[in-house]
C-alpha cells in the first residue's frame, strides 16, 4: 500500500492552520517558495521525506501523523477549537499536544484491551443556568461519585481515572490560557490545564473546565469546546459564571465548608483569624481567595470584607500557609516537563509495555520521556539489560 | 565476527550501547559506508539528556565523511509501513524497519544466529 502526495498534503494543511500559520511563515522557514507549500498542501508535489520530517516537528506532530489514511484525523472539537482561537495570539502548541495525548489515550486502551470508562454524564439537557444550578449539580455529581462532603484530594485522577475525562497539564508559553475542554476522539471530553498555574489555581480551573463540560460541552447549540483566556475585566458571561459556582461548590461543598468554619470558630472562641482562612483553604486545597469568595456566597462573610482582605493582607497567604506545613509550591521543575500525565495513562502504558504490545521506546514517546533514561530506569527497576 | 552486508541501519539501541561503552566512532569507522542513520533516529539520540548532542555531533561529522548516510524515508512508498509499525514501535525504530524493509534485502544472517547487533 503507498500514501498518495493527496492525503499527505491535506493534512500538512491542517497541521499549518491548526497553528494559524501562512503558507509563506512555512515557505520562509524551509526555504522554500510559497508556490511549493502551496503544491505540497494540494498534493501536486510529493514531499520528501526529509521535508516532511522538518515539517512534522515544524507543526509539533508526530511524522505517523500526516502518514494516516484518509483525511486529516481533527475531530469537531478540535477542528472548532483551532478555528476558535485562529485570530487570537495563544499558544496553540498545547492544544495540538492534547489532541495528540487525546489519541494516544485510544490507542492504549485498544492495545491493552481494557473498556475505555462511561462517559461523564450529559447534564446539558437540564436546562442548568443560575449559580444555584451549578451548586445543585454540584452536589449531584459529588453524590454521583461517592465524594461525600469531604475534600477532594487527586482531582486529575478523580477527573480521569473515575469520570471519564482525560486529564492533562500541560505548561503554555505565554501563559495565554489557563485551561480547555474539548470534545476529543469517539466524543470523549479532554481536558488541560495551563501547568505554569499555581497548584490551587489548577484545581480550580480543573473543576472549572468540568463545569463546562458536563453543563455545556454536550449542549446540542453549544460549541464544542472552550478555552478560558486570561481574564479580562468585561462582563463575565452567564456560562463561565456558572461553570465558576460549579467550580467553588465542587471543590468546598456547603456542608462541609459550613462545619468546617463552626469547628474553626469553636476553637478560636469565635475569632476567625489569617491562619484559620490559610487552615480552611488548604483543608479544601483551593487558593485563600477562592475560599474566602466561598465564604462570601455562603453569607459568612460581607463582600466588602474579603475584598478589604485580599488587599491589605492576602499577600501573607503563601508564608503562613508555609509555616503551617503545607506545600504551596509545586516541585522544582514541575512546569518544566512537557506534560503531566494522568496515572490511569501511565498505567495502562506501562501495561502495554509489561505485555510486550509496545516497545521501550514507544513507552517512552508515551509517557514523554527521554528512551535513554527510561531505559536505564526500567533496566534498574526491572534487574535486566532492556533491548 | 564476520559480517557481510550492504548497508545497515541504525537504532538507537545501537547508538547508545555502543556510546555507552565508547565505542560508537570505532565501530562505525571499521565500515565506512555502510550505514545509515534515520532522521527520527538522529532526533532520538538529540533527546538524550547526557550523551545526545555528543552522538549528533558525531553522526553528522561522520556523514561529511561519507562513513554514514542520514537519511529520511520515502512518505509515500515507506510510510505506509512506518505509520503501521509506529503505533506500537518508536519513531526510530519504525523508521529503521521501515527503510531496512523497502531498501534492502535481507540477507540470511540478519535472521540467523550470527545477527548483527544492528541490523533490522
Amino acid at each position: 500500500m503507498s500514501i498518495d502526495n493527496e492525503s499527505i498534503g491535506a493534512k500538512l494543511q491542517a497541521a499549518r492552520r491548526a497553528l494559524a500559520l501562512t503558507q509563506t511563515d512555512v515557505a520562509t522557514q524551509m526555504g522554500m517558495v510559497t508556490s511549493t507549500v502551496s503544491a505540497i498542501e494540494a498534493g501536486k508535489r510529493a514531499v520528501t521525506g526529509a521535508e516532511l520530517h522538518t515539517l512534522a516537528r515544524m507543526y509539533g506532530r508526530p511524522v505517523a501523523y500526516f502518514l494516516g489514511d484518509g483525511a486529516p484525523a481533527a475531530t469537531t472539537g478540535f477542528t472548532y477549537l483551532f478555528r476558535a482561537v485562529a485570530d487570537k495570539l495563544v499558544d496553540r502548541k498545547p492544544l495540538v499536544m492534547l489532541e495528540h495525548l487525546a489519541a494516544d489515550y485510544d490507542l492504549l486502551e485498544e492495545i491493552v484491551d481494557t473498556p475505555p470508562l462511561p462517559m461523564p454524564v450529559d447534564y446539558s439537557r437540564f436546562g442548568f443556568r443560575t449559580e444555584q444550578d451549578a451548586e445543585t449539580l454540584a452536589d449531584m455529581e459529588r453524590a454521583r461519585l461517592g465524594l461525600g462532603d469531604g475534600p477532594i484530594l487527586d482531582l486529575v485522577d478523580l477527573l480521569d481515572g473515575t469520570a471519564g475525562v482525560r486529564t492533562f497539564l500541560i505548561p503554555v508559553q505565554d501563559q495565554n490560557w489557563s485551561s480547555v475542554s474539548v470534545r476529543g476522539p469517539h466524543d470523549r471530553p479532554a481536558v488541560a490545564v495551563n501547568s505554569k498555574e499555581l497548584v490551587y489555581r489548577r484545581r480550580f480551573d480543573l473543576a472549572h473546565e468540568y463545569g463546562h463540560i458536563l453543563a455545556h460541552l454536550y449542549r446540542l447549540d453549544g460549541p464544542p469546546a472552550h478555552i478560558e483566556m486570561e481574564a479580562s475585566a468585561s462582563r463575565v458571561p452567564a456560562d463561565e459564571r456558572f461553570a465558576d459556582a460549579f467550580a467553588a461548590a465542587f471543590l468546598m461543598p456547603r456542608r462541609a465548608v459550613l462545619g468546617q468554619l463552626d469547628l474553626v470558630l469553636r476553637a478560636n472562641n469565635g475569632r476567625f483569624t489569617d491562619f484559620d482562612v490559610v487552615h480552611l483553604a488548604m483543608h479544601f486545597g483551593v487558593s485563600g481567595q477562592a475560599m474566602t469568595n466561598r465564604l462570601v456566597t455562603l453569607r459568612k462573610v460581607s463582600r466588602d470584607t474579603h475584598q478589604d482582605y485580599w488587599k491589605q493582607g492576602g499577600r501573607k497567604f503563601n508564608a503562613l500557609a508555609e509555616m503551617l506545613g503545607y506545600d504551596v509550591e509545586d516541585p522544582e521543575d514541575f512546569w518544566k516537563r512537557p506534560v503531566i500525565l494522568p496515572t490511569r495513562f501511565r498505567y495502562l502504558a506501562m501495561k502495554a509495555f509489561e505485555d510486550d504490545a509496545i516497545s521501550l521506546a514507544k513507552l517512552a514517546e508515551l509517557l514523554r520521556e527521554d528512551y535513554h533514561d527510561l531505559r536505564q530506569r526500567v533496566q534498574d527497576s526491572v534487574g535486566v539489560a532492556v533491548e | 565476527m564476520s559480517v557481510r552486508a550492504d548497508r545497515v541501519v541504525l537504532d538507537n539501541t545501537f547508538l547508545s550501547t555502543l556510546q555507552a561503552a565508547q565505542a560508537l566512532e570505532w565501530v562505525l569507522g571499521l565500515w565506512p559506508g555502510w550505514w545509515i542513520a534515520p532522521l527520527d533516529v538522529i532526533d532520538e539520540a538529540a533527546a538524550w539528556r547526557s550523551h545526545g548532542a555528543r552522538v549528533t555531533a558525531l553522526l553528522h561529522r561522520l556523514e561529511t565523511a561519507g562513513t554514514v548516510e542520514i537519511a529520511a524515508f520515502d512518505p509515500r512508498i515507506e510510510g505506509a509501513l512506518f505509520a503501521r509499525l509506529s503505533r506500537t514501535l518508536g519513531q526510530g525504530e519504525s523508521a529503521v524497519i521501515a527503510i531496512a524493509y523497502h531498501r534492502g534485502t535481507p540477507p540470511p544472517w540478519m535472521i540467523g544466529e550470527h545477527a548483527a547487533p544492528a541490523t533490522t
